[in-house]
């Protein structure tokens, strides 16, 4: 017999296939154990979390300083354009800005009048840096660098820019999992701004590719809402923060049982190009108690 | 098993892991980013066998799973299969043939994609196939086949320029085609 076939046959002899059941019942044990009761392996995550998570923060700081180098190489050309473009850009802030403060003074008066001091400005809230996708493509739900150490926690809201992005769904020592609310299978309890008609947002991901996101179930009898109206987060919600911009309306459909209206509206976050959020230390959950 | 191996395993799995969620990211938006970690499993099936695989696969997927997932052990489950499925094929393992490797990485991903469309999409309620083929499934696949060129030969030059210079097995590898030589000869000699 030929020493090559031997050779093959002591290959066979490692029990591949045990290898295979001992895995399978060992995937199968983390499943039910993390998926029953309901916390998570913290001891794996933390240790997978203190060697990965500093390399991922190098990598992003790496990436936002060639970044940084790539952009500071611009024609003059494109900087006149865009200098023109910011300069069209002040003007339209400077007017919102007049007309923001109109805003303000009025809110400030209504406030007083309703004793309302909760809006969602005036909670503490941390920044963070998104340093890792999740897995897949798109961000269904990403990493940033802070974790229980600097005091995040499950629900806590997250925020970008003015808009709602999303909500704290796991924490480990240093880092953290948002999940957006373009995600597939998250629903947000939202309301129109100025009629309070409720509504539910939904994530989807193949509107998300139109930059855009499903809403439904707007009970509207008087026909108040219009696109362009703006849409924030409702009291109604067990884990997100009341007041909380989501989007504009950009569609309005009537259901086929006449009474809700459906439609998709447009959000204020870039949810293609997170890469600095903010963390809303405050809890619905305890805003309650 | 060589030290060699493991060593470089994790070094590639750890690699991998952070090019696929830190560097890539920032090309998600851009379209679809390629499965690097599935093209490792694949090819470490192909030129390691089973057990190197499912090992590879294992902690890729827990990787996955602890920073993607609310039940840990899905995508490690996922990843076992796809190495000892991709190990079966190691008993055809050339270092020159390309074809079979590529061919290992396309079924692979093709098969984790559906799993991935049953289990993210289909027990969500959402039978978007269409979209998910075109908008998610294809992408992936192409980019993953597009750099799996690069990546596969990378891989095999590391296996076998770092990895596979054992010399007890070389010589054992020399003395067997010596052997195989001799037998043939001699059975031509009889015939």
């Amino acid at each position: 017999m030929s020493p090559v076939v031997k050779q093959k046959e002591e290959r066979k002899k490692i029990p591949a296939k045990y290898l295979l059941l001992i895995f399978t019942l060992a995937c199968l044990g983390l499943m039910v154990f993390t998926f029953t009761r309901d916390i998570p392996v913290t001891v794996a995550e933390d240790a997978a979390g203190t060697v990965i998570v500093p390399f991922q923060k190098g990598i992003t700081r790496l990436g936002s300083a060639m970044v940084a180098f790539v952009t500071e190489h611009h024609t003059i050309e494109e900087l006149q354009a865009e200098n023109c473009r910011l300069q069209d850009e002040i003007d339209e802030l400077g007017r919102k800005n007049d007309q923001l403060m109109q805003d303000g003074y009025e809110l400030t008066q209504l406030r007083q009048l309703y004793e309302l001091d909760n809006s969602y400005s005036e909670y503490e809230k941390t920044g963070a840096t998104v340093i890792a996708a999740g897995s897949g493509n798109r961000f269904n739900s990403f990493i940033i660098d802070k974790g229980r150490e600097d005091g995040i926690e499950k629900d806590m809201n997250v925020i970008a820019g003015t808009g709602l992005v999303g909500i704290v769904t796991e924490t480990g020592k240093n880092w953290s999992r948002v999940n957006t609310i373009i995600s597939n299978g998250t629903n947000v309890s939202a309301a129109v701004l100025h009629s309070q008609n409720n509504l539910i947002v939904s994530g989807d991901m193949e509107l998300m590719q139109q930059g855009r996101i499903r809403y439904s179930q707007l009970s509207d009898k008087e026909q108040n809402v219009h696109p362009g109206d703006k849409v924030v987060t409702s009291n109604i919600s067990d884990k997100y923060l009341p007041g909380i911009l989501i989007g504009y309306i950009s569609t309005v459909d009537t259901d086929s049982n006449q009474l809700t209206y459906s439609g998709q509206l447009t959000p204020v976050v870039d949810f293609e190009h997170l890469s600095y959020v903010l963390i809303i230390k405050q809890k619905k959950a305890e805003l309650e108690d | 098993m060589t030290i060699k191996k493991i060593l470089t395993g994790i070094l590639a799995v750890f690699l991998f892991f952070l090019i696929q969620s830190s560097v890539l990211k920032n090309l998600a938006y851009s379209g679809a980013i390629p499965n690097l970690l599935l093209i490792l499993v694949c090819s470490y099936g192909y030129m390691r066998g089973e057990r190197a695989a499912m090992w590879a696969g294992f902690f890729t997927g827990l990787l996955l799973d602890i920073f993607g997932m609310n039940v840990l052990g899905l995508y490690a489950l996922i990843y076992v299969y796809l190495g000892y499925l991709a190990g079966l094929c190691h008993s055809w393992y050339e270092p020159m043939e390309f074809r079979i490797p590529l061919a290992i990485i396309f079924i692979g991903d093709l098969m984790v994609l559906f799993v991935q469309f049953i289990l993210f999409f289909v027990l969500n309620g959402d039978f978007g196939f269409k979209y998910y083929l075109i908008g998610k499934a294809l992408p992936e696949l192409a980019t993953t086949m597009i750099s799996s060129v690069a990546i596969y030969p990378l891989l095999l030059w590391i296996e076998e320029r770092f990895v596979n210079v054992d010399p007890a097995e070389k010589k054992k590898r020399e003395d067997w085609s010596v052997g195989d030589l001799a037998e043939a000869e001699r059975k031509e000699g009889s015939d």
